[in-house]
Order: C-alpha cells, then sequence, then structure tokens
C-alpha cells in the first residue's frame, strides 16, 4: 500500500511536470536565429569597414589605473580578402604597419586586431616597467553604429576606454601627416580665462594629453588692491586633437559649463592663441611654458658645472651643433673620447640629455668594446645616501633656462621620464648586448671619461649650462 | 477498489501527458551558426602540417579566451610566427617522430600551440616563457622578440625550444607520474617563488639544480632537468657538474631517474632524443631549413 502510494505520489508529480513542458507558447520577434543575425551584423560591418575608400579614422584613448594617456589619432585602412589591416599614427608621420584582423562573437560584437602591429598594440605592450601595459587595448567591443554620421563606437576589452571610427575623407599618410604636425607642433602648457565672471585656469599635461583646469575663488585683495584668488575644485579630463583643436573624453564641467570640444587655431604662434568652445561660448586664452624657447637658440658654446655644492667643477668649450633640425644637437667637447646628442623638445621649449649609446666622434656609429659592450651614458638618480640606475630611453636631464637672453644660463632639471626616478647624475656604463647575459648592466665603462680636469666615467650632480658663445 | 481506479488513473494521465510533447518537430536548423573562417596561406600551410597530420590546432592569432587573464598579452607578430611554426615542426614535432615514431606523437604531443607576442609579466620582475595546460596546450610567449633571440642556439632554446620541451616533460609527467625518488633526492631543498631571488638565483648548481628554476618545484625540476639534458651537448652537460661541485652528485642521480623514467614509460632513449634535436638544430643554423616558406609541399 504504501509503495504504491509512493508511485501515485511521483507519477503525479511527472504528470504536473509534463504538463508544464507543453504549457510554453513563444511569438519568433524574429526570423533569423541571433547568432545568425550577429553574423550577419559583423559581414555588413565588415563590408563596411573594408568599404570605406580611404580607411577610417581611429580616436584610440589609452589609460589604466597606472595613469591617463589620452587619446591617439590612429589612421586604418582595412582589406577584405586576407582581414589586414595597414596602420598609422600620429606619433610618427610615415611609419605604417599592417596586420590582420577580425571580426568575431564575445558577449557581443567584437573588433580585435589579432596579429601584432607596433601601432595598435604598442600601449598594450607589458615590459618589467609596466607589468600591466600602459592601458591600451586592442580588442573592442563594438557597441554602436550611426548610419548616418557612420560613427561606430567601440569599448576596449581590457581597460574599457571608450574610442570611435570614422571614414577618412581623405588618404592616410595625408591625414597622419597633417595630424603628426598638429600633435607634435602642440605646446601650449596654462591658460586662464573666466566662466559667468569666475576666474579658471589649469595647466594642459601635453605628454599624457590631459587637461586640467582650476575653478578659482577669490579670498581677498593683495596689497595693490588686486584680487587674491585660490583653487577652490580642481577637475581633469583626458583630451585627443583634432583638426580643429582638441576634444575631451568626457565633458569637462567648469563652473556649470560642460565643455566638449575646444577649437584652437593651430596655423597662430602658439603664445597668441585662444582656445573657444563653440557650444557655449567659453573662450580660454593659452600660454607656452614661460622658459620656452625655439631650436635655433641653442646653437652654440657652453660651459657646465656639476659635482656637489662643496667641491664643483666646471667643463669649459662645449659646442652644440645642430644634428636633425628642430630635433637634436650633437654635443662635442663633454666627453673626452666621445661625442653625444642632446634632444630638443618641442613641447618644452628645452633641450634634454638622455639615455643614449655614445657615439664615436664625428660619426653616428656607437662605441663598442670587446665587440659586445657598448658604452652608454646611463641616467643615475644620485642622493645624499643613496643612488639608481636605469636603462630607459626616456630618462634624463632637461635646461631650465633663466629668462636671460643675453647671459643665457639653464639650471639642469629632471626631465620627468619617468614618475618615480628622477635623473641628477650620469654615469658611462657598459651595455651587454648579449642576450644572454644575466643583466645588461655590465660593468662602470671607467676607461672613458667626461672632459674637464680630473674628468671621469661620473658626472655627479649637473648643475648649470652656461652660453658662453 | 476506489483507490485502484484512482491510482490506474494518475498513471495513465501521467504517461499520456508525458507524451504530449512527441508530435513537436525538430528544426533541422541549428540556432547557432558560425562564420566561415577566411584561410590565409599560412593557415593552409598549418593545415598541411600541423592539423591533418597530428590534430595539432596551432593559434598564432590571439584570443582572449586561450590567454591567461592574469597577465597582460599581445598578439604574436604574423611573420615570427611562421618561423615560429617551422621550428616546433622541425626541432619538437618531427623530432619525436624520429626518435619515438609518430604514433606517440600523435598520442601525447599536446593538441594546441598558443602564441603571443610578448613575455607574460609578473610584478616582481619575471616574466613568463611558456605554460603546459591539461596535458593539451602548450603556451608560447614572446614570439615577437624571435629575431633577437634566434642568432645562437643557446638563446633559441633558453627563450623558446627548451622551453617546449619543458611544457612537453610535464604533459608527460600528467600521462604517467614520474617516480616519488626524484623528489625525495633534493626534497627540502625546494623554495617555491623565491628561486629567482638571491642567493637562489645564482647558488642553485652548488644547491643540486641544473637552473635557477628547478628549484621551484619537483615537477618544475623534473622539466628543467630534461629539456636542459635535451637541448645541451655532454661538454656543457658536464661542466655544470664540475660546477656544481659536492652536489653534482645529485644532478647526475635526478638525471638518472629521468632517463629512466623516459626509457621505462616511453621507450624513448635520452641520449638518442638529444643527439636528433642538436642534430636538427645544427641544421636549422646551418641554414638547410626554410624557416619563412609556406609553401604546401
Amino acid at each position: 500500500m504504501k509503495a504504491r502510494t509512493i508511485l501515485t505520489i511521483g507519477l503525479a508529480g511527472l504528470l504536473g511536470l509534463s504538463a508544464q513542458s507543453c504549457l510554453k507558447s513563444y511569438v519568433e520577434y524574429f526570423d533569423e536565429s541571433s547568432s545568425e543575425r550577429l553574423n550577419a551584423y559583423l559581414e555588413g560591418l565588415g563590408e563596411l569597414l573594408s568599404g570605406e575608400t580611404y580607411g577610417w579614422h581611429m580616436s584610440y584613448f589609452i589609460g589604466n589605473e597606472d595613469g591617463e594617456h589620452g587619446g591617439i589619432n590612429i589612421a586604418l585602412k582595412f582589406g577584405s580578402a586576407l582581414d589586414t589591416v595597414r596602420a598609422m599614427s600620429e606619433e610618427d608621420a610615415t611609419a605604417a604597419y599592417t596586420s590582420h584582423y577580425v571580426l568575431t562573437t564575445d558577449s557581443g560584437p567584437v573588433l580585435s586586431f589579432d596579429t601584432h602591429n607596433p601601432i595598435l598594440h604598442k600601449y598594450g605592450t607589458a615590459s618589467s616597467d609596466y607589468y600591466e601595459g600602459q592601458g591600451g587595448d586592442f580588442q573592442f567591443f563594438i557597441i554602436g553604429y550611426d548610419k548616418d554620421s557612420k560613427v561606430i563606437r567601440l569599448k576596449g576589452k581590457r581597460n574599457g576606454k571608450l574610442c570611435e571610427m570614422t571614414p577618412l575623407a581623405e588618404p592616410m599618410e595625408q591625414f597622419n601627416a597633417k595630424m603628426y604636425t598638429i600633435n607634435r607642433n602642440f605646446y601650449v602648457s596654462t591658460f586662464e580665462g573666466d566662466i559667468d565672471g569666475k576666474k579658471v585656469t589649469g595647466d594642459i599635461d601635453v605628454r599624457n594629453r590631459e587637461f586640467i583646469a582650476y575653478e578659482m575663488e577669490a579670498y581677498g585683495t593683495g596689497e595693490d588692491g588686486e584680487t587674491l584668488y585660490d583653487i577652490a575644485n580642481t577637475v581633469s579630463v583626458p583630451y585627443i586633437l583634432t583638426e580643429k583643436g582638441l576634444r575631451f573624453y568626457e565633458p569637462l564641467e567648469v563652473f556649470g559649463k560642460s565643455l566638449e570640444e575646444l577649437d584652437f587655431n593651430f596655423d597662430l604662434p602658439q603664445s597668441d592663441t585662444t582656445f573657444r568652445s563653440a557650444a557655449t561660448g567659453v573662450t580660454l586664452k593659452g600660454s607656452i611654458p614661460t622658459d620656452w624657447l625655439p631650436y635655433e637658440f641653442f646653437e652654440g658654446t657652453y660651459s657646465l658645472t656639476y659635482g656637489s655644492f662643496g667641491s664643483t667643477s666646471t667643463i669649459n668649450n662645449i659646442v652644440l651643433t645642430p644634428e636633425e633640425k628642430g630635433v637634436n644637437y650633437r654635443v662635442k667637447g663633454l666627453g673626452r673620447q666621445f661625442d653625444l646628442l642632446m634632444e630638443y623638445n618641442i613641447r618644452t621649449g628645452r633641450l634634454e640629455l638622455r639615455f643614449q649609446a655614445v657615439l664615436q666622434p664625428g660619426s653616428d656609429e656607437a662605441i663598442v668594446d670587446d665587440d659586445r659592450y657598448i658604452v652608454v651614458l646611463l641616467p643615475w638618480e644620485l642622493g645624499p645616501d643613496s643612488g639608481g640606475l636605469w636603462m630607459n630611453p626616456d630618462l634624463g636631464m632637461a635646461t631650465r633656462w633663466n629668462g636671460n637672453r643675453e647671459n643665457p644660463v639653464f639650471d639642469w632639471v629632471d626631465n620627468g621620464g619617468a614618475k618615480r626616478f628622477a635623473t641628477t647624475s650620469f654615469l658611462l656604463f657598459y651595455y651587454d648586448t648579449d642576450e644572454t647575459a644575466d643583466s645588461p648592466y655590465y660593468d662602470t665603462a671607467e676607461k672613458y671619461s667626461f672632459a674637464g680636469n680630473g674628468g671621469t666615467y661620473q658626472l655627479p650632480y649637473l648643475r648649470t649650462f652656461r652660453k658662453t658663445k | 477498489m476506489k483507490r485502484f481506479v484512482f491510482h490506474t488513473a494518475v498513471i495513465l494521465a501521467a504517461l499520456s501527458a508525458a507524451c504530449a510533447c512527441v508530435k513537436d518537430q525538430m528544426s533541422e536548423k541549428s540556432v547557432i551558426t558560425v562564420s566561415e573562417k577566411k584561410m590565409n596561406d599560412f593557415d593552409k600551410w598549418l593545415e598541411a602540417n600541423f592539423l591533418l597530420p597530428y590534430n595539432i590546432d596551432f593559434k598564432y592569432r590571439f584570443e582572449m579566451n586561450e590567454s591567461d587573464m592574469n597577465y597582460f598579452t599581445i598578439p604574436a607578430d604574423y611573420e615570427y610566427s611562421i618561423v615560429m611554426a617551422h621550428l616546433v615542426k622541425y626541432l619538437c614535432v618531427e623530432t619525436y617522430d624520429e626518435v619515438a615514431g609518430i604514433t606517440f606523437t600523435r598520442s601525447y604531443f599536446p593538441k594546441m600551440f598558443f602564441l603571443t607576442g610578448e613575455w607574460e609579466y609578473q610584478n616582481n620582475g619575471t616574466f613568463i616563457l611558456g605554460t603546459a595546460e591539461g596535458g593539451k596546450k602548450i603556451f608560447l610567449a614572446g614570439v615577437n622578440l624571435l629575431p633577437q633571440y634566434m642568432n645562437t642556439a643557446e638563446d633559441l632554446n633558453h627563450y623558446y625550444i627548451k622551453t617546449i620541451h619543458h611544457e612537453f616533460t610535464h604533459i608527460l609527467n600528467q600521462t604517467i607520474d614520474f617516480p616519488v625518488e626524484f623528489s625525495s633526492i633534493t626534497g627540502t631543498s625546494y623554495v617555491a617563488d623565491s628561486w629567482s631571488d638571491a642567493p637562489f638565483n645564482r647558488e642553485f648548481l652548488q644547491n643540486g639544480f641544473i637552473t635557477d628554476y628547478a628549484q621551484h618545484s619537483d615537477t618544475e625540476d623534473f622539466a628543467e632537468m630534461l629539456s636542459e639534458y635535451v637541448t645541451h651537448n655532454q661538454a656543457w652537460w658536464d661542466e655544470q657538474i664540475k660546477k656544481a661541485g659536492e652536489k653534482g652528485h645529485l644532478i647526475n642521480a635526478k638525471l638518472d631517474i629521468v632517463r629512466n623514467y623516459m626509457m621505462d614509460a616511453f621507450n624513448i632513449d635520452l641520449d638518442v632524443l638529444r643527439a636528433t634535436i642538436l642534430r636538427r638544430q645544427e641544421d636549422v643554423f646551418n641554414g638547410y631549413v626554410d624557416l619563412h616558406s609556406i609553401t604546401i609541399k
């Protein structure tokens, strides 16, 4: 009896479940399955990408928890037959690289640049210095496409930055050359203006493409009757350069105004230009660094002082002659057996002495010992109690002008090449080119020396750089 | 009687309900469609040289799902991937064909290779050259650095080829475990992640390990022993044993176990394997192997 009851209850349950299984009624809202529709969407998108005559302009925003790097203009030309893509970046006037792409599905449509391209993967590449890369994505969710404006909106899969692509109206080489020039020559560093009678000032970090605005607040009156201000609020937003000026990653909210784009006349001298927001009517007066100098100013003969204040040494008759015009100078007389290069940074209007392989006098060839050891100028973070060395081409020291055109003297300051390393000094070191070596830091190159009385392979605490003629 | 009728009715109703859906027709068309992949010349070459003969999927195009999301990796370069495919084929796959027979290769060699462009950097300054997963997949990093690391056999082995033999050893170990005696020879000297720190990164030989990484654990030690042995000649090996001093006999004791394991478990003579690898390596550096061709023969 008991078993029969259990059987009955079980069957009743089965009846309930079975009856339920047939109660479903659903309406097909689409004639095709979701995967068919997604594939059709991707096929259409593929035709669109490869169908544009001149290709596409990508506003490529970069950044992660380690820092923002703003947006870079990239020109892309998609092929169709073998899924190839050619890329150029505003960071280089002429370099172009071809790799592959695929339109695929991963919780939605995805554009993936899936073989290596030095331009498209530059900021996603990890290293011992940036083990998470620098926030550059190379796989993107396609989050929207506007048929009228042909704007394709993308979101990076790893770092999540929003990017977009629009069709190019001119050949990619032409567009890239134009954006390269704009990018290279943009060096406005500060701005100020007023919004509805309220004072706003700010800085432009051109290296990381970040616009930093300070909402100022009056707090009193100075001795001469001038109004004194303090920073009440700081807002910063990454930007990307455009042909007309710059566009923010997200609206810059200042004193109740929402600024999305600022127009800027790149043809005018940058010390005499104004940022204009067409939508809001806001204008901001731009300024260049107060110690900015043109490339040509630096040609001449110098004397350099270095050392701790108790024992300062001098190297005289250091001659700077143009190497690549507008780019760098050859430095003779700083090294006893070698030449160096100093780079001109147009954005700061300063010369920079950076990590480099020292050159044979009058030659472009590096000095190499034993067919293996390159002699390098190594940035040295020398402090009272400790020191650090770093083989990094971005690191070095820059000249800071005293503002005197008749008797120009420059202080040596860290060039800001890295957040966690401040160069104060240099060493001559052997770089071991043998990749099987435990470390590229082989040994101090004591066989070589800097010029001047008592010059050695060390150049501690660079102080001043005085132009003598 | 009433109860019997009731039970019978319930049974009949349940059976009829269970059959109620039988008339529904299954659609012949799948709701999931896969877009057709376009194959370039390299894809066709890979199909002819890896997929069809060995059922090996050689993935050179980046797929996020195949990568380790704990690291920030980038895609491999197309041209360097072609070179790497040739190196894997000539120095690894066909080596095992020659030494152990194609059936061995088909049975045990990993069914997937996945290439990426850079090393997998960790936040302690070290980086990963490759990994093996589940006995089926070998992940090879740093393909974009291949041109600078293939000038010498030492470099090529250190960064890539030894890595494949190392990872393949893991796969063999995952198939047939190695004897426990191996683990006891230097069992108290494994240091896990400290292998790259001083003094372990300098004194590994003197501690009875063939490389610094071998100090990580017994499984890594075993894979390092085998992969270092088969990619170096006897003179190099003798030199390491000499440097190891009084602990040199520990390394050789472990080598004996590795040698016996390969013979007993897979009928592979370790010295024949080494001679074959070194001969093929010579072929590569003598230019006898076209590393760039994607012509299907």
